[in-house]
């Protein structure tokens, strides 16, 4: 693989409070690669905003990467200034599509103005040439070009939704990273912003960190992705890995916690109790109190993260990981995910 | 108020209108303003809608974003006055309710807001957020009973959170608390506006599961709102699906899920992402933009999105009992019972002319 565009490396994350600090994330490695669209997934708390604003230097002000790198081509950026980072890297390399997408823009301006506005901050573009280039990508996007002057109110969600996308890609980066992008749509709405993002694809060379609670969004939009639970990367791997061998425990209860409007009188399964409130360094297993096959060790010590059948992608963080196809056969089979060998087996369909 | 009788809706919706005069719409205001338009025609935000709620019983009301539903709730709860139609309460209109019951009523009825991250007030802790509906009813409530609350909605430990204040909890975390608010007064309905779209689905799968327990031990009757037909069958028993201010269909919820009629439910089902990445589904043919309630077409609603648009269309579709075993009413003319000419049955297929 060529050097990858975004690595994460061991990182742990730190909110400092009155009391007791909080340790959001702790130990977590991942890489993006050029062109890769990489999705986050993990239920509420575990840290996937934490670790997506430490990327762009958008922690809270109590918190802090308090160990590990984060290397965006190849150079190390934990270590930044607000002021370098947004010079070098905001908008240019790495946009972000924030959580309340629909009411980022700026109601007052322009959406031309608000072009000129982020190029001239950061390039020394002409105000015609913003305005040109948002033009093209308003065109990418669906969006007459002529609406580039509007006021961002004269749009319908799914318009705003996608000004949104054409803004973030103003400035050609080579990473977007999305937090929650589409949770606060409807399922249509959801489904047409998918769409533009998947048809960016074809377009130019981008790569995404798709970060949401949404696992079927992933595995329909991603080509890898990473589960947390509790601050740690439980498990990450190409979509197709995951889907077909899951082999952390969280991984494989989560998708049966899924509903799938193919099957809607599956039982879904709820995964009982919580994670813990990582209040002093975490050195076990944050799935421990839920696992049913922890072991005294898991409490004990932090598991590593190890690779699956010596396969570069796909990695597992669980002391019981090559047993867990046996432990855990009873759910992996009522799933109904092809075997193995289907996936090289590109002309695999669904059959159900 | 009268007392409940067992076969009496506890709510009921006749014909339930709600039409804003002005529009909040800035661009709308500002084209006026600017362009010199006229007066607006009303925004139709609901338009007829008839419903009833048993004891006990979870509605779904489905829908994308501006069909109505949060308009339909806030008009239940007492927030909006309806423009026409009527609704009951225990068989008595609202309409006609005093002070004293609508104090009754407003403790009765309790929300379940859309919106998680405006429903906290970011000075409160967790605590006060909690203790704020007693305030208000001017009942005595101890820390115990709070912090049951909050294990019941699984923000455990509950000690851990009860100090907390909106900046400190995730999105998820927030969208508890306003679960845990709602239902700490024991209500007799809940309004539920997206209760768990902000939640990751394992969450989604026991908040979902903790309400339609809490409406079978309580006894509490639910309108359950979203825009997500995935979520539905671990709450509803029927489903109805609402566009641009009207119902179009409704049916129980399996049969819906599993024999969609109008063109509108199958997209919506069809939008929804499968979480298999072998699955190859297509992307939604449908337009983004959905229709004007403002500006409504005349005849059936859905037509200009419509992939099955046929010239019957123009006129409004009856909302008809498709399957009279199931009670699966649809409105939509592909149903009619003869291919619609000009044949007198026809026309009799179609509902009363747009108003
Ligand atoms: N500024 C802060 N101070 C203290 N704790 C914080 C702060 N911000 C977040 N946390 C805590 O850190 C943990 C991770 O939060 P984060 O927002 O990253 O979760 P998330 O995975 O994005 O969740 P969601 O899906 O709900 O958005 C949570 O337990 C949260 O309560
Ligand atoms: N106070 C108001 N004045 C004028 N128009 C309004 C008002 N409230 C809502 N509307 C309009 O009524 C329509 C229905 O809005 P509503 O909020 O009920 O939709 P919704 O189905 O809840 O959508 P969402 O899924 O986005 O929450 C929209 O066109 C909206 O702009
Ligand atoms: S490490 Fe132990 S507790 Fe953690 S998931 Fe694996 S088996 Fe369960
Ligand atoms: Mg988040
Ligand atoms: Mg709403």
């Amino acid at each position: 693989m060529t050097e990858p565009l975004l690595e994460v490396e061991n990182v742990d994350i730190t909110y400092r409070m009155d009391s007791e600090d909080v340790h959001a994330v702790t130990n977590a490695s991942f890489e993006i690669g050029a062109n890769e669209y990489f999705g986050l997934v993990g239920e509420s708390g575990c840290g996937k905003s934490t670790l997506a604003k430490s990327v762009i230097k958008g922690l809270d002000s109590n918190g802090e990467v308090s160990a590990g790198t984060i290397r965006y081509k190849g150079r190390e950026i934990q270590d930044l200034s607000e002021k370098e980072y947004n010079k070098e890297i905001r908008w240019k390399e790495i946009s972000v599509i924030p959580q309340a997408a629909m009411n980022s823009l700026n109601p007052l301006a322009k959406l031309s103005d608000q072009a000129i506005e982020i190029a001239n901050v950061h390039t020394d573009w002409s105000a015609e040439k913003s305005v040109d280039r948002l033009k093209e990508l308003f065109d990418i996007v669906g969006l007459p070009e002529s609406r580039v002057t509007d006021y961002p109110h004269q749009f319908s969600g799914g318009m705003k939704q996608r000004a949104i996308i054409a803004m973030s890609l103003l400035l050609n980066p080579s990473l977007i990273i999305a937090d929650e992008p589409t949770t606060a749509l409807d399922v249509i709405m959801q489904d047409q912003f998918l769409k533009h993002i998947d048809g960016l694809r074809d377009e130019r060379d981008l790569a995404l960190l798709l970060i949401t609670h949404d696992i079927a969004v992933v595995f329909e939009t991603c080509d890898s992705m990473a589960v947390m639970h509790g601050g740690q990367i439980a498990e990450k791997g190409t979509t197709k890995e995951i889907f077909s061998t899951p082999r952390h425990p969280y991984t494989i209860l989560l998708q049966q916690s899924f509903p799938d409007a193919r099957h809607p009188d599956r039982e879904l399964e709820v995964i009982e109790g919580s994670p813990p409130a990582l209040r002093e360094e975490v050195d076990y297993c944050t799935f421990a109190s839920r696992c049913p096959w922890a072991e005294q060790e898991c409490q004990e010590s932090l598991p590593p993260i190890e690779s699956m059948n010596g396969n570069d992608s796909h990695a597992v963080s669980c002391f019981r990981s090559d047993e867990m196809e046996s432990l855990a056969s009873e759910h992996l089979n009522t799933i109904g995910r092809p075997q193995a060998n289907a996936i090289e087996n590109e002309g695999y369909e669904d059959d159900d | 108020m009268t007392t409940n009788n067992e076969t009496e809706p506890i709510l009921e919706l006749r014909n339930v209108e709600k039409h804003f005069e002005q529009s909040t719409n800035i661009a709308e205001t500002l084209r006026q303003t600017f362009f010199g338009e006229g007066a607006q025609e009303p925004v139709r935000a609901v338009d007829g809608v008839n419903l009833e709620l048993a004891e006990n019983q979870v509605h779904g009301i489905i829908g994308e974003s501006g069909c109505g539903k949060s308009t339909l709730l806030l008009t239940l709860m007492g927030e909006h006055e309806p423009t026409g139609g009527e609704i009951l309460y225990n068989g008595q209109p609202i309409s006609e309710f005093d002070k004293a019951d609508w104090k009754a009523l407003r403790r009765k009825i309790q929300v379940i807001f859309q919106d998680p991250f405006n429903t906290m007030n970011p000075h409160f802790t967790v605590r006060e957020t909690l203790k704020e509906p007693f305030k208000i009813h001017g009942i005595e409530t101890d820390e115990e009973e709070l912090l049951d609350m909050l294990e019941t909605v699984r923000l455990t430990p509950a000690e851990e959170y009860i100090d907390r204040r909106e900046s400190q909890l995730s999105g998820g975390e927030k969208q508890r608390v306003s679960i845990a608010r709602a239902l700490i007064l024991e209500p007799d309905v809940v309004l539920a506006d997206e209760p768990v779209s902000m939640l990751d689905v394992s969450t989604q799968a026991s908040i979902l599961k903790l309400l339609s327990e809490l409406t079978e031990e309580y006894d509490v009757a639910m309108f359950y709102v979203s825009h997500d037909l995935s979520t539905v069958s671990y709450v509803c028993d029927e489903v109805n699906v609402m566009y641009l201010g009207r119902i179009v269909e409704s049916a129980p919820t399996r049969k819906i899920l599993s024999d969609p009629k109008h063109p509108y439910t199958q997209a919506l089902i069809n939008a929804i992402p499968v979480p298999d990445p072998f699955h190859d589904r297509s992307w939604t043919e449908l337009d983004g933009t959905p229709g004007d309630p403002q500006n409504l077409p005349s005849g059936c609603r859905f037509k200009d999105r419509c992939p099955e648009r046929m010239d019957v269309c123009d006129q409004q579709p009856a909302f008809e009992v498709h399957d009279e075993e199931t009670t699966h009413q649809v409105a939509c003319h592909l149903y009619d019972e003869q291919p619609v000419g000009d044949s007198p049955i026809g026309v009799n297929k179609t509902g009363v002319s747009e108003s």
